[in-house]
């Protein structure tokens, strides 16, 4: 009798079966985990191969749109810093004027017109500034200047578009105040350094470190009670027939950007009413 | 015409930038000089279009323009600073840096120096001169000599692309 033998793929199919019946028992995981091991290596090797290979044939175009694309954020950046720093401005252009519509608001007596600092007197000797406002915008000489914080000048020269203000910090500015709570009446004078300081202030005047000083509106140059900066210190020399007094100012004149001009104001000129060596009374 | 055109644009945005901007660069209380400096490199680098104290004539009349003092005042403040870049340039031929530094240092002196006398002459302001020494003179001094050669350089080459060196008249 003759055994016919088995076709040789359902043996294999038999044995392939068998083996993955053995594998998913679990059986044959020390082969899997054996055989597995040089072939995953093997694959690892090859991924890393054609990637290296892979990249260095793009690396080329990569950089190209890398730096492509840089340029474009650089850009980006910098309008995006441009915004930034516009925005900024805007905010403390903002902040000082809602400062100077607070003061317009604390003293409505006043007519306002906000200018804005476009220069300064060339020399160092003298404090002027330059202010955008001139005749056209009814701006007039011996017209008050003030800002947010306090007195800043008056008006001394005028154009069409432009008007040249004194700073009370000028060697030249005489301006008559009123030292509170004593309510002493003072002439503040300005100087070459930019120092505030009293003068004709009597030695038995009661004037103390902290004391407000603000325009009396004698002489009619500047309208009473603004602002003008506080007492910094006082002396008194032995023979001397008057205090010193230091004074603080309370406007920031290195960094004064936007100032009101006191446009209701008429300045009064009490120069024909001082008495002048050899001039006859009638 | 070009080279006047030229120094009349350079000398008055140097008045503009001074007034507008560094005249708020204060070291105590003494502030670079700008048109100063802008003249003293043109008149050293430009020889030949114009004599020395017409573009000083030319600062002056754009100083006062500015200044609360009297418009005739620039005139005569850069009018001695004139005089003295005829004298120097007289003298001192070649090297540039030598005539730009004495431009600069005499220049300085004397502009702030008479400025202090015409303050205190025209508008009666009480400055002591110790304190206008040390407070401005000498700070403004200071400060012109450090910025000469920076404003020497811009100025020859804004000199160089309004008359180039082979358009030199006479060379």
């Amino acid at each position: 009798m003759r055994v016919r033998s088995l076709p040789s793929w359902l043996i294999v199919a038999l044995l392939l079966t068998g083996l993955l019946l053995l594998a998913w028992g679990g059986y044959l995981a020390p082969v899997v985990r054996l055989v597995s091991a040089p072939v995953l290596q093997a694959q690892s090797a090859v991924v890393r191969y054609v990637t290296a290979v892979r990249d260095y044939l793009r690396t080329p175009t990569d950089v190209q749109a890398l730096r492509r694309r840089n340029q474009e954020l650089e850009a980006q950046v910098a309008e995006l810093q441009t915004q930034v720093a516009l925005l900024q401005q805007q905010v403390a252009d903002l902040s000082l004027y809602a400062a100077l519509l607070d003061f317009a608001r604390a003293h409505p007596e006043h007519e306002y017109k906000t200018a804005q600092v476009i220069g300064r007197d060339p020399s160092p000797f003298l404090h002027y500034i330059i202010i955008n406002l001139g005749s056209d915008d009814g701006i007039r000489p011996g017209m008050p200047v003030v800002s947010a914080q306090g007195l800043v000048g008056q008006v001394v020269a005028v154009i069409p578009r432009a008007a040249r203000v004194r700073l009370i910090t000028d060697p030249t500015s005489r301006v008559s105040v009123r030292v509170l709570p004593s309510n002493t009446e003072a002439l503040l004078m300005g100087s070459v350094t930019g120092d505030l300081s009293l003068d004709l202030v009597p030695l038995d005047a009661t004037i103390n470190p902290g004391d407000l000083v603000v325009t009396a509106g004698l002489g009619g140059a500047y309208p009473p009670n603004i602002l003008v900066g506080q007492v910094l210190s006082t002396r008194r020399l032995a023979h001397a027939l008057f205090q010193e007094v230091a004074v603080q100012p309370a406007t920031p004149f290195a960094d004064l950007r936007l100032v009101l001009v006191i446009v209701n104001f008429r300045p009064v000129d009490i120069a024909p009413l001082i008495p002048t060596p050899g001039a006859t009374t009638p | 015409m070009r080279v006047y055109v030229g120094g009349l644009l350079l000398l008055g945005l140097a008045v503009v930038l001074q007034s507008a901007v560094v005249s708020q660069w204060r070291w105590l209380q003494g502030a670079p000089d700008l048109p100063l400096l802008v003249w003293a490199a043109w008149v050293t680098r430009e020889r030949r279009a114009a004599p020395a104290w017409f573009w000083a004539f030319v600062v002056g009349a754009l100083w006062g323009v500015y200044s609360a003092l009297p418009p005739a005042a620039g005139l005569v403040v850069y009018a001695a600073a004139g005089l003295l870049a005829q004298a120097l340039r007289r003298r001192i031929w070649h090297p540039p840096y030598l005539l730009l530094f004495l431009l600069v240092f005499g220049g300085s002196l004397l502009t702030q120096g008479l400025t202090y006398g015409l303050v205190r002459l025209l508008m009666g302001a009480a400055i002591p001169f110790q304190t206008a020494l040390v407070q401005v003179i000498l700070p403004t001094v200071l400060l012109n000599l450090l910025a000469a050669l920076p404003v020497y350089a811009v100025v020859a080459e804004w000199a160089d692309w309004v008359l180039p060196p082979d358009e030199v008249p006479g060379l």
